[in-house]
């Protein structure tokens, strides 16, 4: 694989949500650490993944980087410049290169805005000022989406979920942005009408030479459409591969228990699976040790004190998990539940 | 010998709007087999919650049973008050929801409103009720139960939660469990112990289920046999096998097709054309003609329903058995 630039780059990424308290409700009683200490790459024109369960913090790492929620700690690097630093008008201008697609088609898209209206929005933001020019980039990015000339003037009420996706690209698309970050894009679509979407996101990529970082609980979605996936548990990135690496041979056992969980595709393709007990424990009381270990069927006793940090185990894929990093690989082998 | 536990016949449910009446579900009939898991399949729109809600008497207002007729041994559903419909509900039929966080009462114990049903069907005492709903939660898998009694709700997580409304429909022992979306709102490694413990409560209790999803990844899992609906009618039925192994209907390829596969490799995933037509504008003819890679002068008009080598196919290409006419 041809080595290239980094476009984004986190590093030990964090943000803690206070939870207030007390007689008054005033006081910080104790903090959410929706993400502790997140670092990735992402490289020009890839697809970088994030999946994990409600909660793993996915999502708030999207928002996070686009500074939608302002970092508590940590350096974000967008061409090689530390954006966590820069002010409000700057980080503004910024996002004309960094553009975020929502989840929810229905609560994204002001329902008293024209179809023209919010594709044209960001121009204006970006003191696009020559209404002619405006005009044209909004029918030039209505054809690349496909919606015709007629719908731009008719309101997203008037519209079906897929086809409410395609004005949240359009809109993401319209400021010629180098990443996108997509979350949750296609959710909330049913199967034949989410294929339609994912389609259309990749003939965009290679149209404009799109960088995505794209957010998903989806994990066959994620397979399809990612180069690169890291899999998020508990505010922490638990593994980092290349996605037939990851999907072939997961390290981390969490990621062996969420891929083993995929309903089969096939009814006579039994799978062994691996039921993990018990549920997510809450980010605002977090295990002492590794968070995953109550629910580790690998479990070791360091595992319960020593938090583990995401290391390289070989190039391009990186695990946070203890047995990967004493050289005790063998003896973590078989063993299912 | 197999025995119905459940039969549908011509149902046909809808809206009526000032006279004009607007299907939802559009004549479908079906029976369930004792034991047997049962699939109904399709998109948003497609009539399959509408179905469900019809075989619990829980139509929304403004829905109407128009024709047709739901039958349970020597009940007939079409006839039944409000009466009829409480006894038979929780006790014959009883059914589980998609959202475990809205259909569970926030202000009520988990005990009390598991005692709730039993105390609705059965002549015991309170403290025999409660006995059996702590039974109830050990045969789901809830830990602490003794405790868990004695919660509220929104101390419990989502699976946690769904568990208890497994407890609740099936502490009166039904027939019959209807299952709608039972884990679309789950993580899938919730989504897999929550699979895991119907499959085992089935054997254990020898209950026949209705599984309403949207997933063709559960229906492979859990599903004896599958019925596909399109538009408010079934397009296709078929041992789950079959349907997987030799998929007929033009609409179940093209939802197969476009299913993202882990094991295969593809740029790009093929899809079908189109939306679901709205009920009130259905096309004359065969109502998935619009979107149909094999549409041809016979889909003007409404095929019925082919039989082939066991499954059933709403689509002219089977008109003459199972001699696929390739366009």
């Amino acid at each position: 694989m041809e080595i290239k630039e980094s476009l984004l780059r986190v590093e030990n990424l964090k943000k803690y949500f206070p939870v207030k308290g007390g007689i008054l409700g005033r006081k910080e009683i104790k903090q959410i650490k929706a993400i502790d200490g997140v670092s990735f790459d992402v490289q020009q024109g890839e697809t970088f993944g994030i999946v994990g369960e409600s909660g793993c913090g996915k999502s708030t790492t999207g928002r996070t980087i686009l500074r939608l929620l302002e970092p508590t700690e940590g350096k974000i690097f967008f061409q090689g410049k530390n954006i966590a630093e820069l002010n409000k008008s700057e980080m503004r201008k910024l996002r004309k290169d960094i553009q975020i697609i929502f989840q929810d088609p229905f609560a994204s898209l002001n329902p008293r805005m024209k179809v023209r209206e919010i594709i044209e929005e960001p121009l204006i933001n970006f003191e696009v000022t020559d209404r002619s020019e405006r005009e044209k980039r909004v029918l030039e990015v209505a054809d690349q989406v496909g919606l015709t000339k007629a719908q731009l003037s008719r309101f997203p009420h008037a519209f079906s979920g897929g086809q409410r996706q395609r004005i949240g690209i359009a809109r993401a698309l319209i400021s010629k942005p180098k990443l996108i970050i997509a979350d949750e894009p296609v959710s909330a679509l049913d199967v034949s009408i989410q294929s339609q979407v994912l389609n259309l996101m990749r003939d965009l990529q290679k149209e404009f030479g799109l960088t995505y970082i794209f957010i998903s609980h989806d994990l066959s979605v994620v397979k399809h459409f990612c180069d690169r996936i890291g899999v998020m548990y508990l505010g922490k990135m638990v593994e980092i591969a290349g996605k037939n690496r990851l999907y072939e041979k997961p390290l981390h056992p969490y990621a062996e228990a969420l891929l083993s969980a995929l309903p089969s595709s096939h009814p006579l393709q039994k799978k062994q699976r691996i039921i993990l007990s018990g549920d997510v424990p809450s980010p605002s009381n977090p295990p002492n040790g590794c968070t995953f270990h109550p629910r580790c069927f690998k479990c070791m006793d360091m595992c319960k004190t020593v938090n583990p940090t995401l290391q390289p185990v070989s190039d391009q894929h990186s695990v946070s998990c203890h047995l990967y990093h004493l050289g005790q690989e063998q003896s973590a082998a078989g063993e299912l539940i | 010998m197999v025995q119905k536990v459940l039969e549908v016949e011509k149902l046909k449910v809808g809206i009526n709007d000032d006279g004009r009446k607007i299907a939802i579900v559009n004549g479908i009939s079906f029976t369930l087999e004792k034991g047997e898991t049962l699939g109904i399949v399709g998109e948003s729109g497609c009539g399959k919650s509408m179905t469900s809600l019809s075989l619990m008497g829980l139509l929304p207002p403004g829905v109407e049973w128009l024709e047709g007729d739901i039958q349970t041994h020597d009940l007939h559903f079409k006839k039944f008050n409000k009466q009829d419909w409480r006894k038979v509900r929780g006790k014959r039929i009883a059914m589980i929801f998609q959202e475990p966080m809205s259909s569970l009462n926030p202000v009520y114990t988990i005990g009390k409103q598991i005692m709730e049903m039993i105390l609705s069907h059965e002549h015991v005492s309170k403290q025999q009720a409660r006995d059996r709903a702590l039974e109830m939660l050990k045969l789901v898998g809830i830990p602490r139960p003794e405790q868990v009694l004695d919660e509220y709700p929104y101390q419990l997580s989502g699976g946690m939660r769904q568990r208890v409304m497994i407890a609740i429909a099936l502490s009166c022992n039904p027939e019959i469990l209807i299952a709608d979306e039972p884990t679309t709102a789950l993580d899938v490694t919730i989504q897999a112990q929550i699979l895991e413990l119907m499959k085992k409560l089935q054997e254990q209790l020898h209950m026949s289920i209705v599984l309403i999803t949207h997933d063709l990844g559960v229906v492979a899992e859990m599903c004896n046999r599958v019925i596909v609906m399109y538009a408010g009618e079934i397009v296709e039925e078929a041992k789950v096998v079959d349907l997987f192994d030799e998929t007929k209907h033009p609409y179940t390829k093209g939802l197969l097709a476009s299913l993202p596969d882990i094991a295969d490799e593809k740029e790009y995933l093929s899809s079908i054309p189109g939306i679901v037509p709205a009920p009130e504008n259905m096309p004359s003819g065969c109502r998935f003609a619009p979107r149909c890679p094999n549409v041809h002068q016979r889909c003007m008009e409404a095929p019925p329903l082919f039989d082939v080598k066991g499954s059933k196919v709403k689509c002219w290409l089977y008109e003459h058995g199972d001699s696929e006419v390739v366009m």
